[in-house]
């Protein structure tokens, strides 16, 4: 039992998912008979949760190895392995995807068109985003990171907005251009090295390190150019300026609780690939391409953070305030120090609970005034005194923008301040762009929070706006817990990141 | 005996289509059901029988001019199940009208005959009468659909192409047997290297053969047929053609390249009858612009059945990769594309038929929204042809790293980076496609409601299981199907 706990949690919302397509058609039109298809999905949503909170405790956190590890041969031919495994890169991060999913289905609960198939497809994704998460073997972590794409293309296209389809494909053809790169990343990879190997482990430690292949008649250096191929495989995941266009789109029409799925979850295990995968196998590229990785940090802390100012609606703001906070990240994973990249990785989870909050109070506010613009074109507020009507929706919100901006006592100070430790070294000019795009996005954030919820009663709005139910507050308890607790309390959950992140660093010098 | 129960799957086949023929000129009445019963019986029998003699192979008969090896028997299971698959579509959709369906039956039996036929045949004369066994069948397939001006057209297409492509064939092979003044390709081949061929008459008949092998495939330069064929056909014909003519191009190819043309040489880098001939260099040009070609047509097609046309034509490109490394690892993984190959492209056809039957057209403009009528249909379209064209986390995404890696593996990195952006191209042409289907899903669920087609909803669905499970399976099971392969090819004549 112990030993499975990993596919467990893959398995599970697979299971759930099976059921929707499974559970008989009619129901689903009449929202008040659809019960039966909902709490299933909720039940296996929470059940790979749960597993998730076993795989916590059983976590040791003194040591940097991999935990619970499972290995089993899949394609002997191809040395491909079903190998999963945690430790400190990616605990965090699973235990995000564990506690976003099941909110998400229940942000979802009262989906009057095909609520089957949307909550099938979350399943979906919460099993392909764990399995990325877990699988040690790059062919696994391909085929599970390739499979959470395919799900967005039909949550977008058919649960989105007017231009839901346009912005569907251009998400399709981002996401699907990205996996074709780092699947030709993989393939240089895999037949570099002898004997041919995909695990993460086996091909750890430089053995790329001076490997050649011909193109077009020159040799060509393997490292260099599959770490290229990675870097541009996941800047089209995750949203790097200036090819973040598809991602800006995606939020203008995706319902907020899909955003929320491709914000707080698919960015931050973009990232995490990234770390995995630039730290391991590449250990020489990453010390060259430091310097590059954190001016395209800045760059994108730098335009999410002007680009945010001129945002109208909650939902393009929250995708720059996403554009801006991966920048962050990405200075964290360049600084090469640890503090950088712990506070790289606790980010992750911080923004990912932030992004989840964010999305989920905008969906609210969208829900309930039919508009997500809080400030009209000329400047005046669309939206305004929420504060009044419905003070828990605006606590809510005030510690998700809290805890985005950073404020102590909240997840996001702890990743803050580690990300402005880290990035000290690399140059204090990096430091004061951190300082200046926190303040800009004070700026931007309290002018949001300020129009939307404090103010007198705008005309436009309908007058008026009910407070949160009981199914919304209780999907807001483990966000704003999980903000608390990671920000009050950060020493066990750094202490599991650090082991692992101390000895990858080790590895670099 | 053992030659016996080696031929004896084709014996059947012959049995079979002798029982449909003779149903369909003494029967009248309620009889179609019963052909469609008696048929799927003779094929299902057929693949059990040539399951079980893989053990006996293989062997050599009729004075050498058949071998029943590895190679030969897997392709008679792919051809088998590809005929059962096509008429069990033809019997669940209305394009092949009931009173057709005899005439059908029989001529998809004879097909998978002849291609069984034609994957054993190792003589000059043997594999030239099979080519022409298939391609007429091929030809009178196509233009079965009688009121269809297109499908007519396709056929007249399908005769020109084939007459030009097996007129060259035949011009390659007179040379041949003038050189050799024998006919068997094991002779030939022995014949060849006692006394060498001058290097320009090489070079032509290596041409010739190459022409008439591009045309079987449907690549570059001789695909030209391919989107006309598979448009105008009546769409379960499409899917068995599609399928069914190009995996009978490649089992000639597979065998003839090997017996008689491409062994290695001593000498690296040379060959046994071509000498220092730079084939490969060719056929990666060849590979590389059908690659190219396909997916870029395949972008912008307005019409469902042209698009997976243009699919199919990049697949072969990426088939041929197989042949152009010709060994083990290659040909292994050409088996592991055609086994998923079946299914999904089967499938694809066989969901492009329902849409047509459901649309009365497969202009993508018109099945726009396609997916609020019919939703698990729709999906499993999108899946098959994500198979088809190999995107995780369908097992055609293994089919395509193994082709691709063992070409990387060769040194032809520029090839498979050609092969990666064509598989981008597909991708961007699956995503438009599925774009139209998605339509506007929301307004009409929201103003219709779900609405589905009862009509032989079950059947449809325990079809569609019963391609899905084999998809798993080999995804799941990869190796085992890759350890069979292997075992095909440890047993073949050469």
């Amino acid at each position: 039992m112990t030993q499975h706990l990993i596919t467990f949690m893959i398995v599970l919302p697979l299971i759930g998912a099976l059921f929707q397509a499974l559970l008989p058609q009619s129901r689903e039109v009449d929202a008040s008979r659809g019960g039966v298809s909902r709490w299933v999905a909720l039940a296996a949503s929470v059940g790979s949760s749960l597993f998730t909170v076993a795989l916590l405790f059983s976590m040791n956190s003194q040591s940097p190895d991999l935990q619970n590890v499972e290995i089993l041969p899949w394609v002997g031919s191809y040395a491909i392995s079903y190998e999963l495994g945690v430790d400190g890169l990616n605990v965090l991060l699973v235990l995000l995807v564990g506690l976003i999913f099941p909110l998400l289905i229940a942000e979802e609960w009262e989906q009057k068109v095909g609520s089957r198939g949307m909550h099938g497809l979350f399943l979906l994704l919460q099993s392909a985003f764990v399995g990325a998460l877990c699988a040690q073997d790059l062919f696994l972590q391909f085929f599970f990171w390739s499979l959470s794409s395919l799900p967005f293309y039909f949550l977008v296209s058919i649960w989105g907005g007017k231009g839901r389809e346009t912005a569907a494909f251009r998400l399709a053809v981002a996401s699907s251009l990205g996996n074709a790169l780092l699947f030709a990343a993989l393939v240089l990879i895999y037949y570099s090295v002898d004997p041919h190997s995909f695990s993460i482990r086996e091909l750890a430690g430089g053995k790329l390190g001076g490997k050649v292949f011909p193109l077009f008649g020159q040799e060509l250096p393997v490292h260099s150019v599959a770490f290229g191929l990675i870097c541009a495989s996941l800047a089209l995941r995750a949203p790097i300026w200036p090819l973040h266009g598809w991602f800006t789109e995606t939020a203008e029409e995706a319902s907020p609780s899909v955003f929320v799925a491709l914000s707080a979850v698919s960015v931050p295990v973009a990232t995490y690939i990234f770390i995995r995968l630039g730290y391991s196998l590449f250990p020489e590229t990453i010390v060259t391409a430091a310097g590059a990785i954190v001016v395209v940090g800045a760059i994108n802390l730098v335009m999410g953070g002007i680009c945010a100012l001129g945002q109208t609606s909650l939902s393009s703001l929250m995708a720059f305030i996403c554009l801006s906070q991966v920048g962050l990240m990405l200075i964290g994973i360049g600084s090469l120090n640890s503090a950088g990249v712990v506070g790289a990785v606790y980010q992750q989870l911080s923004l990912g609970l932030g992004l989840a909050g964010f999305g989920l109070f905008s969906g609210l506010i969208a829900e309930r005034t039919g508009q997500s613009n809080f400030i009209s074109n000329d400047g005046t507020s669309r939206l305004g005194g929420v504060a009044t009507q419905a003070p828990m929706i605006a606590l809510v919100a005030g510690v998700v923008v809290a805890s985005l901006l950073g404020f102590p006592g909240l997840g996001g100070f702890v990743s803050g301040a580690l990300l402005t430790l880290g990035s000290y070294s690399v140059s204090p000019a990096v430091v004061l762009l951190i300082v200046g795009s926190l303040l800009l996005s004070t700026y931007y954030l309290f002018n949001m929070y300020r129009s939307v919820f404090l103010g007198p009663i705008s005309a436009e709005g309908n007058g008026r706006f009910p407070e949160l139910n009981l199914r919304e507050k209780a999907y807001f308890v483990p966000i704003l817990g999980g903000l608390v607790a990671f920000g009050v309390y950060p020493k066990p959950w750094l202490d599991l990141v650090k082991p692992t992140i101390l000895t990858l660093l080790s590895t670099l010098k | 005996m053992r030659e016996f129960t080696l031929i004896f799957p084709m014996i059947i086949l012959a049995l079979t289509l002798a029982m449909v023929v003779v149903a369909e000129i003494t029967y009248h009445g309620e009889r179609t059901r019963m052909v469609g019963a008696i048929t799927l019986t003779g094929l299902l029998a057929a693949l059990i029988q040539t399951l079980l003699s893989f053990q006996f192979a293989p062997i050599e008969l009729f004075d050498r001019a058949l071998s029943v090896d590895g190679v030969a028997l897997f392709f008679q299971v792919v051809f088998i199940l590809a005929a059962g698959l096509s008429v069990v579509a033809a019997m669940l959709t209305q394009e092949v009208p009931e009173e057709k369906r005899t005439e059908y039956c029989a001529l998809i039996l004879a097909s998978s005959l002849a291609m069984s036929l034609l994957a054993g045949a190792s003589d000059l004369l043997m594999v030239f009468l099979c080519l022409q066994f298939v391609n007429i069948l091929g030809l009178f397939l196509a233009g079965s659909g009688k009121d269809s001006p297109l499908s007519a057209e396709a056929s007249i297409k399908y005769l020109m192409f084939w007459s030009v492509s097996s007129a060259l064939l035949l011009y390659g092979m007179s040379a041949l047997f003038s050189a050799a003044h024998t006919l068997n390709l094991h002779d030939i081949q022995m014949a060849l290297i006692q006394h060498p061929l001058g290097r320009e008459s090489l070079v032509a008949i290596f041409c010739l053969f190459l022409f008439a092998l591009t045309f079987q495939v449907g690549s570059f330069p001789m695909y030209l047929w391919v989107p006309d064929v598979l448009e105008g056909a009546p769409t379960p014909v499409s899917g068995f053609l599609s399928f069914g003519i190009r995996a009978a191009g490649f089992s000639f190819a597979i065998r003839f390249l090997n017996v008689v043309f491409a062994q290695r040489g001593k000498v690296p880098g040379t060959w046994e009858v071509l000498g220092p001939l730079e084939w490969p260099q060719i056929l990666s040009w060849i590979i590389g612009a059908t690659l190219l070609i396909g997916s870029l047509l395949a972008v912008r097609q307005t019409r469902a059945k042209r698009l997976v046309a243009c699919l199919v034509v990049t697949q072969s490109g990426f088939l041929l990769m197989g042949l152009l490394v010709l060994n083990h690892v290659g040909i292994a993984a050409v088996f592991y594309n055609l086994t998923v190959e079946v299914f999904s492209l089967l499938g694809a056809f066989f969901l492009l038929a329902f849409l047509r039957d459901q649309v009365g057209s497969d202009r993508l403009e018109d099945l726009r929204g396609a997916l609020a009528r019919a939703v698990p249909e729709c999906i499993y379209l999108v899946l098959f042809l994500v198979c088809l064209v190999g995107l995780p986390p369908m097992p055609g995404f293994l089919g395509k790293f193994a082709l691709m890696g063992s070409v990387v593996q060769q040194g032809w990195t520029g090839l498979a980076l050609i092969g990666v952006f064509s598989q981008i191209l597909s991708a961007a042409a699956v995503a438009r496609f599925a774009y139209y289907l998605v339509g506007d899903f929301r307004t009409t669920i929201e103003r219709d409601g779900l609405s589905h087609n009862r009509e032989g909803f079950r059947a449809r669905q325990i079809f569609l299981l019963s391609l899905t499970l084999p998809l798993i399976i080999i995804g799941v099971g990869s190796q085992a199907i890759l350890n069979w392969a292997g075992k095909a090819l440890q047993t073949i004549l050469w």
